[in-house]
C-alpha cells in the first residue's frame, strides 16, 4: 500500500491536473470521452511531443532552443523542394535530418565556444532558419504528393497510429540515451555541475555542441513527421512549437535550474496542452478565447508547480 | 579629451558604437540614396517605436531579469486605447487607462519573475496578452481613428515627426532614471550581485518588480504609437516587436546576466537593427531574405561583445 503511495507522489503534478481537466471536459461535453477522441488526442499530440524531447534535452542543459520549431518547419519544406526536384521522398528525409543535425551542430559551436547565452543564440538562427525556408517556397506552401504521409498518419499498428508509434520510438531512443549512456550522464551533468565535469576530464564545450546537434537530429524526425499530418512543406508550420516544447518540459518536471528531470514528465506536459486545445474545440469554445485560456492554464500549471518546488524545499 | 576617449572605449557598448558607425558608412557607399536628411528622418522614425520598447526593456535587463512578453503587452494596450477612442473617450484618458493596464501587467510580471525564471514567466504571459488582445479585438480590426490621435503617429512639429520627439523624451527620461538617481544605482547593485544587495538592505523585491513595470509601461506607450501610425488596431500588431526588442537591447552591449551596459547602448542597438532594415529595403532584399541578415547580425554582434570582453562561460 506505501510503495502505491510513494509511486503516486513520484508522479510530476502535472499529472494530476490532466487527470483534473479531464473530468472536466467530460463533464462538459458528452462526446469527449471516447476512443476516437483519445486516438485525436494522441495524434495532434505527437509532432509537438517529439520537438519536446528534443527541447528535453536543452532544458536538462540550463539551456533553451529557440530554432527547432524553424528547424521543424525547415524540414519540412526542404523534403518538398527535394522531392518537387526528383529526389525520392526517403532520401530526402534523410538529407533534411542531417541538415538539422548540422543546424543544431552550429547552434551548439556558436553556444559553446562562443559562451552566448543559447536563448539568444538560438533565437539568431530562428530567425536564419526560417528565412532559408521562405526563400526556398517564396513563402507559400509546397506540395508533392505521395502515398507516403497517409501511411504515416492514418495507417495502425496494433490499434496505434504509426505515426504515434515513431514517437513512442523516439522516445525509447531519449530516454535510453538519457539514462544509459555516458552522453546522457554528461548531458544531465551539463546542467547540474558543469565544474565537476570539467574536473573529470569531460570537455563541456564538445557535450553541449553533441546536445543541440542530437535536438537537431530530434527536430528533424519532428519535421518528418509533421510533414506526414500536413502533406506539404510550410515554412511557417511550426513556429511557436519551440516555446510550447519549453512549456511542456518544465510542466513535466524537468527544471531549467538545475539539471534535474527528464521526458517521462515532459509527455504529460505536451498531452496538457493538447488536451487543453481539444478540448476546448470540442467543448465548443470560440476560438477568439482559446489563446488567452491556454495561456493561462500554462501558467497556472508552471506557477503551481514553481510554488510547490519551493515549498518542499523550505 | 583623451580621459572621454579612454572612458567611451571601456563602456560596455563600445563595440556596439562602433558597429553602428561602421554599419552607416558601408550603407551611405551601398546605398547612395541612404545619405539624404529625408532617409535619415524615416530611420528615426522607423525607430522610435523600438526605441521605446527596448529602453523599457533595458531596466530589466539590469537587473538580470528578461522580459518577454513586450510585443504583445503593446499590442493588448494599442488595442485597448483604440477600442477606448472609438467608443468616444477622450484621447488622454484612453492615455491614461493604457499607462495604467500597462502599470499593472508589469506589477504581475514582476510577481511572477518573483516564483518562476521570468523568461519563462513572461512568455507565459506573452500568450495570454495576446489572447486577450484578440479577445478586446474580438477577432476584428478597429481603424479609422480619430485624427488628434493619429497626429501623435504621422505628425510633424517642424521638419521632426512628433513619433521621434516622444521616443527621445523617454529615452532621456529613462537614462536620467537608470544612471542618475539612487533608484537606477539600485537597478545596477542588484543585477550585479542580488545577495550583496539584500543584505546592503535594498528593496530588491520592489525593484525588480518596479523594472518589470517601466517596462510594460513603455510596452503600453509604444502600443499606443503603434496604433496611432497605423491608423488601426489589429490584435496582431506588437508580436513582430516581441524578440526584435530583446535583440536591440543585446546588441547594444546590456548583458543578460545584469548590471552592466544601459539605455545609451540600447538606443545604438535599436538603431543598428532598424538601418539594417532600411538599407535592405532601400537595395530591394527580398523580405524573405531579411530575418536571415537580422540573424546572422544579432549572433555577430553578440558573439564580437561578449568575446572581446571576457572569456566566462556564460549560459
Amino acid at each position: 500500500m506505501n510503495n502505491i503511495k510513494e509511486k503516486l507522489k513520484a508522479l510530476p503534478p502535472v499529472s494530476w491536473m490532466l487527470l483534473l481537466i479531464i473530468a472536466v471536459f467530460s463533464l462538459a461535453s458528452p462526446n469527449y470521452l471516447s476512443l476516437s477522441n483519445f486516438r485525436n488526442i494522441l495524434i495532434q499530440a505527437t509532432p509537438l511531443m517529439i520537438v519536446a524531447f528534443a527541447q528535453t534535452c536543452i532544458v536538462l542543459t540550463q539551456g533553451t532552443d529557440l530554432s527547432l520549431g524553424a528547424q521543424v518547419s525547415f524540414a519540412t519544406v526542404m523534403i518538398v523542394y527535394l522531392a518537387k526536384k526528383g529526389v525520392p521522398l526517403f532520401a530526402g528525409m534523410i538529407v533534411a535530418v542531417l541538415l538539422t543535425v548540422l543546424i543544431g551542430s552550429v547552434n551548439g559551436i556558436i553556444v559553446a565556444k562562443g559562451h552566448i547565452l543559447p536563448f539568444i543564440a538560438t533565437y539568431g538562427m530562428q530567425n536564419i532558419v526560417n528565412s532559408v525556408s521562405l526563400l526556398l517556397t517564396s513563402g507559400s506552401s509546397i506540395y508533392y504528393a505521395s502515398n507516403v504521409y497517409r501511411f504515416a498518419a492514418e495507417s495502425t499498428f496494433l490499434f496505434i497510429p504509426v505515426m504515434v508509434w515513431i514517437a513512442a520510438l523516439v522516445f525509447v531512443m531519449v530516454w535510453v540515451v538519457l539514462r544509459k549512456t555516458k552522453f546522457g550522464t554528461n548531458i544531465v551533468g551539463l546542467g547540474g555541475n558543469r565544474e565537476a565535469l570539467s574536473l573529470a576530464g569531460i570537455s563541456p564545450a564538445r557535450n553541449l555542441i553533441k546536445t543541440y546537434a542530437f535536438a537537431g537530429f530530434i527536430a528533424g524526425i519532428a519535421g518528418v513527421v509533421t510533414l506526414c499530418r500536413v502533406e506539404s512543406g510550410q515554412p511557417t508550420v511550426a513556429s511557436g512549437w519551440e516555446f510550447q516544447a519549453v512549456a511542456a518540459t518544465l510542466l513535466g518536471g524537468t527544471s531549467l535550474r538545475e539539471g534535474k528531470g527528464g521526458v517521462t514528465g515532459t509527455i504529460f506536459g505536451v498531452l496538457l496542452i493538447t488536451i487543453v486545445k481539444n478540448g476546448l474545440n470540442i467543448v465548443g469554445v470560440r476560438s477568439v478565447y482559446q489563446n488567452a485560456i491556454i495561456g493561462s492554464i500554462v501558467l497556472v500549471a508552471i506557477l503551481i508547480d514553481a510554488v510547490i518546488k519551493i515549498r518542499s524545499k523550505e | 579629451m583623451s580621459k572621454f576617449i579612454e572612458e567611451i572605449k571601456r563602456s560596455k557598448s563600445f563595440y556596439s558604437l562602433i558597429g553602428l558607425i561602421g554599419l552607416i558608412i558601408i550603407s551611405s557607399i551601398i546605398a547612395p540614396n541612404f545619405r539624404t536628411i529625408n532617409n535619415m528622418i524615416t530611420i528615426l522614425r522607423q525607430a522610435s517605436v523600438l526605441l521605446i520598447l527596448s529602453s523599457g526593456l533595458t531596466a530589466v535587463l539590469l537587473t538580470g531579469s528578461m522580459d518577454l512578453s513586450v510585443g504583445a503587452t503593446a499590442g493588448f494596450i494599442g488595442c485597448i486605447c483604440a477600442k477606448l477612442i472609438k467608443s468616444g473617450v477622450p484621447i488622454p484618458i484612453a492615455f491614461i487607462i493604457g499607462i495604467i493596464t500597462g502599470a499593472v501587467v508589469g506589477f504581475i510580471n514582476g510577481t511572477l519573475a518573483g516564483i518562476l525564471p521570468s523568461f519563462i514567466a513572461t512568455y507565459a504571459t506573452n500568450w495570454v496578452m495576446s489572447g486577450l488582445a484578440i479577445i478586446v479585438m474580438n477577432g476584428a480590426v478597429i481603424y479609422d481613428l480619430p485624427k488628434n490621435f493619429t497626429k501623435l503617429g504621422v505628425g510633424y512639429i517642424g521638419p521632426i515627426p512628433v513619433l521621434v520627439i516622444i521616443a527621445a523624451v523617454i529615452v532621456v527620461i529613462l537614462y536620467i532614471l537608470l544612471q542618475k538617481t539612487t533608484y537606477g544605482r539600485q537597478v545596477y547593485a542588484y543585477g550585479s550581485n542580488a545577495e550583496a544587495a539584500k543584505y546592503s538592505g535594498m528593496p530588491i523585491k520592489k525593484i525588480m518588480k518596479s523594472t518589470f513595470m517601466i517596462c510594460s509601461i513603455c510596452a503600453g506607450i509604444a502600443g499606443m504609437i503603434i496604433t496611432a501610425r497605423l491608423n488601426a488596431a489589429d490584435a496582431a500588431m506588437g508580436e513582430a516587436y516581441g524578440l526584435q526588442t530583446v535583440a536591440a537591447v543585446v546588441i547594444g552591449g546590456t548583458s543578460m546576466l545584469g548590471g552592466e551596459g544601459g539605455v545609451g547602448g540600447t538606443v545604438i542597438g535599436a538603431l543598428i537593427l532598424t538601418i539594417i532594415v532600411n538599407v535592405m529595403n532601400l537595395k530591394g532584399v527580398s523580405s524573405f531574405a531579411q530575418p536571415m541578415v537580422v540573424g546572422i547580425v544579432i549572433i555577430a554582434m553578440v558573439l564580437f561583445d561578449i568575446n572581446s570582453k571576457r572569456k566566462k562561460q556564460f549560459d
